[in-house]
């Protein structure tokens, strides 16, 4: 059942209403795009700076679990692209079990970060004035432990808050709100998810793969 | 929708996260080979590849209106443009005002009190 | 607000004042204009609390010596002075108030395309704001509305709060800025095809632009700052092997482009002023439009010519000088087509038509200046004097200032159906002219004389010149009062303006003033450019 107001008074009509949200969603994205951009630019300084620096801190992260989050991130954003593909075609209950697949994707992939930070604490590689790794003290170590920890964290940021909108979308899925007509929020919190995933292809290599 | 459509989607995507997946491995190994500066480079192109089929593929952008496509490579230019004249500020400042330069008091890993 | 009824002789008009009441109708109201009204009360409230912030500097600066503060409460004043200013008042000043008000009622549409978004906004820059103002009396910082790091990361003072309260209001702006864009290219009426856009409506399309993808930037170096400054995580330390400079490339590439933001809306308010006080369509309308756009982008390519002594290479600093100059071209394009709309027009001297004069002067003044100043070598004698303070406050204060003034009083009749007394509203224009010379002018040449920017004390021998500025300063206070005072009275006891006091053919004048809740009794179909006023007879009159 197809919600009886899926158009605000404002829009002339569904398309109009369609158009603008997309529209609003891909500045968003833009926006998001230039946030994590500044953080690149810095990491892309200092690497500059202290090529080999870079090099041998990034061997103290674990590869294999970096790694594992990359494919478990790939595909929760898999199951988000199903699960817009199937509101589309009116399967609500498919996409809503889509849905759900990839939040646990999402928790999946915060709880081996969580893991992650957990051995970086116990070795003390740490940010700034915190940095204490044994057996790397070449100039500009604690700067790749800040980059790390600052993107790393805001894109973990990003997942928590991506893993809430798939929820509130999954919930609205399993309770029939969207039809194949409209299913906008869904579109949009697809979106968000694949933007996340976006902000990790390029964190992988940068961090764990010099 | 008929079912055939509706499977035939789903496998396009399929294919899409199999090759982001081929190219995860892909950019894994080409890092174990030592290019020296070749090996960020490759890193990025694999890693801007990815994101073009994600972008594209799954968000969509292909088939959205043209503005959006507009937008979006707007942002790049400009993550460009930042990345660029900040690196070049770097890379042709006087060499005596770039951190970590030998001629500088030297800096250790272990942070200085202040 | 609401005293229309007192005047009205049949029942009253039903407005977007009076459509709902009560304090919630309007807290929770997702009504454009009542937004913008919300917002004009905040940046009115930020421009009275950056105004005394400045009289107290320019008194200080009365005598060589100290007099009135010590030297920290002084750093603390021109810090709070630039942060309340540019964040809180200029930045939000003309798109979210006028922008908001004016843009979907210029678009012919009956709200932006996220009425939810647009107030979520206001409660930002609200809490934004309230973050920031409770940093400043919490202990304030020293450090300049620019917080160059090392020293804003090692400040005994409270930046932390400050910085996330700025931060705050950037989310609120990308907000505005999305929601403006979305609308322009989604809600235009029937017929209002791009080339027939209000020209206030492609300047604030580029503000809002470089608000989507610029603020983004400042808000993490923001954050980068406040977490190297409380946990001591050290990106830009420099005893880490972190690069001071790499903060300043962040935050000026987005605040660089702020200035066009700031400025571009306030130039769209010129092109709407000058048009309809010179009863010709703005010449050279295509020119002046994809200007907006050049300026918007060029923008994004100049930021480091705020770098040139910081130790930036020579390289950068000649790219960037030569690139911040191309900013002139597109500024001369507006500048020489709205004398171009001038000339040979129907002239009307009213308020917003003085204060056009006024925006014309600085604007030539202070971006010739900015052309100075962007030539490396010359730039090394003026940086970090008074000559660059006078310079962007020419811009600044003298380009938006009068802009927002001049949109204060033409669109004051729109927002509220009243007049304004003209008579009290020139006066107080020549006195705020005026005044702004004076304060300013002296600023010019204390800067070549090289009297550095903030700065607590001064050889004497600058005394005469300093006490010149702070009396065009109080010229320039009192003027700004002046103006409160008529126009909160004008509220009440203002003269029925009608529905379109200037005979205006903006597309904003379209409906009724003030306009119903919804904008239009019925949706307009768009069937020429805007300020099409024909030939009139007087116009052929004027000729000869």
């Amino acid at each position: 059942m197809p919600p009886a107001e899926v158009r605000a008074a404002h829009f002339a009509s569904a398309e109009q209403q369609l158009a603008a949200a997309r529209m609003g969603m891909w500045l968003f994205v833009a926006s998001e795009v230039l946030l994590f951009t500044g953080l690149f630019v810095a990491y892309a300084a200092y690497r500059f700076l202290f090529p080999e620096t870079f090099a041998q801190a990034s061997r103290h992260l674990d590869l294999f679990l970096g790694t594992l989050n990359t494919v478990v991130l790939i595909t929760s954003s898999l199951t988000v692209a199903l699960a817009v593909h199937f509101a589309s075609a009116g399967r609500s209950k498919l996409a809503a079990a889509m849905l759900a697949a990839s939040i646990a994707f999402g928790v999946a992939f915060l709880l081996v970060k969580a893991r992650e930070y957990g051995h970086h604490f116990e070795t003390r590689a740490l940010p700034g004035r915190h940095y204490g790794l044994e057996g790397l003290t070449l100039p500009g170590a604690s700067l790749f432990f800040t980059l790390y920890f600052f993107m790393t964290g805001l894109h973990a940021l990003h997942v928590l808050v991506g893993v809430g909108v798939l929820g509130w979308v999954a919930a609205r899925c399993y309770r029939g709100d969207f039809s194949a007509e409209y299913h906008t929020p869904v579109e949009l919190g697809g979106m968000y998810w694949h933007l996340v995933d976006l902000v990790w292809i390029f964190l992988y290599p940068m961090l764990y793969l010099i | 929708m008929k079912a055939n459509a509706i499977h035939r989607g789903a496998w396009s995507y399929g294919a899409v996260w199999l090759s982001l997946l081929g190219f995860t491995f892909l950019t894994f190994f080409a890092a174990k080979v030592d290019l020296g500066t070749w090996n960020i480079g490759i890193a990025l192109a694999i890693a801007s590849a990815k994101s073009a089929l994600v972008v594209m593929f799954f968000m969509h952008l292909r088939t959205h209106a043209a503005t959006n496509r507009a937008f979006f490579a707007l942002a790049v230019v400009f993550v460009g443009l930042l990345a660029s004249l900040t690196l070049a500020d770097l890379a042709t400042r006087l060499p005596t005002a770039r951190p970590g330069h030998p001629a500088l008091p030297p800096l250790g890993a272990e942070p200085r009190g202040r | 607000m609401n005293g229309a009824e007192a005047w009205a002789p049949g029942p009253p008009e039903r407005t977007y004042l009076n459509a709902r009441r009560g304090v919630v109708s309007w807290l929770t109201t997702r009504d454009h204009k009542r937004i913008g009204l919300m917002f004009l009360m905040g940046s009115l409230t930020a421009l009275l609390i950056g105004g005394a912030m400045a009289m107290a500097i320019r008194l200080e600066l009365l005598s060589p010596g100290p007099s009135v503060m010590d030297a920290l409460t002084y750093n603390r004043f021109f810090t709070l002075h630039g942060v309340v200013m540019i964040f809180l008042f200029m930045v939000p000043a003309i798109p979210s108030v006028f922008g908001n008000f004016l843009l979907p009622i210029m678009l012919g549409a009956k709200d932006v395309a996220f009425p939810r978004l647009n107030l979520a906004s206001f409660y930002l820059y609200l809490a934004g704001a309230a973050l920031a103002l409770w940093g400043m009396i919490h202990g304030g910082a020293d450090t300049g509305w620019t917080f160059y790091a090392p020293y804003s990361t090692t400040t005994p003072t409270q930046v932390a709060p400050i910085l996330l309260g700025v931060f705050t209001v950037g989310m609120s702006s990308i907000f505005t800025g999305l929601n403006f864009i979305v609308t322009i290219h989604t809600m235009r009426a029937p017929g209002l095809s791009w080339g027939r856009l209000p020209l206030f409506v492609w300047a604030v399309y580029g503000a809002s632009i470089i608000q989507v993808l610029a603020t983004p930037v400042l808000g993490l170096v923001l954050l980068l700052v406040a977490a190297e400054h409380t946990f001591g995580f050290g990106l830009f330390d420099p005893a880490r092997g972190g690069d001071p400079l790499l903060m300043q490339h962040l935050f000026w590439f987005y605040s660089h482009p702020t200035v066009y933001i700031q400025v571009l809306p306030a130039m769209g308010v010129i092109s709407e002023v000058v048009a309809c006080f010179s009863r010709r369509p703005v010449f050279g309308y295509r020119m002046v439009a994809a200007s907006s756009l050049g300026i918007a982008l060029v923008g994004f390519f100049v930021w480091g010519h705020h770098m040139f002594i910081a130790g930036q290479s020579t390289f950068d600093s000649g790219v960037f000088g030569v690139l911040s100059m191309m900013v002139g071209v597109f500024t001369a394009i507006k500048v020489f087509n709205w004398v171009g709309t001038l000339y040979r027009g129907a002239v009307s001297f009213t308020t917003p038509f003085a204060y056009l004069m006024g925006f014309l002067y600085f604007l030539v003044f202070g971006g010739m200046t900015g052309v100075a100043v962007a030539t490396v070598s010359l730039d090394v004698h003026w940086h970090d004097t008074y000559f660059v303070v006078a310079h962007f406050h020419f811009i600044m204060v003298g380009g938006v200032m009068m802009a927002f003034l001049a949109a204060l009083h033409y669109w004051f009749p729109k927002m509220f159906g009243r007049r304004y007394p003209e008579g009290w509203g020139l006066v107080s224009a020549v006195l705020i002219i005026l005044g702004f010379n004076a304060t300013f002018v002296p600023q010019f040449l204390l800067g070549n004389l090289g009297m550095p920017r903030r700065y607590y004390q001064y050889p004497e021998r600058f005394e005469a010149l300093n006490v010149a500025s702070s009396a065009g300063a109080t010229l320039l206070a009192f003027g700004f009062l002046l103006i409160l005072v008529y126009l909160l009275l004008s509220l009440r006891y203002g003269e029925k303006a009608g529905d379109n006091p200037w005979l205006s053919k903006g597309f904003e004048w379209n409906t009724r003033s003030p306009p119903p809740e919804h904008n239009f009794e019925r949706m307009p179909i768009i069937e020429g450019a805007p300020h099409d006023y024909g030939a009139p007879p007087e116009v052929a009159h004027a000729t000869r």
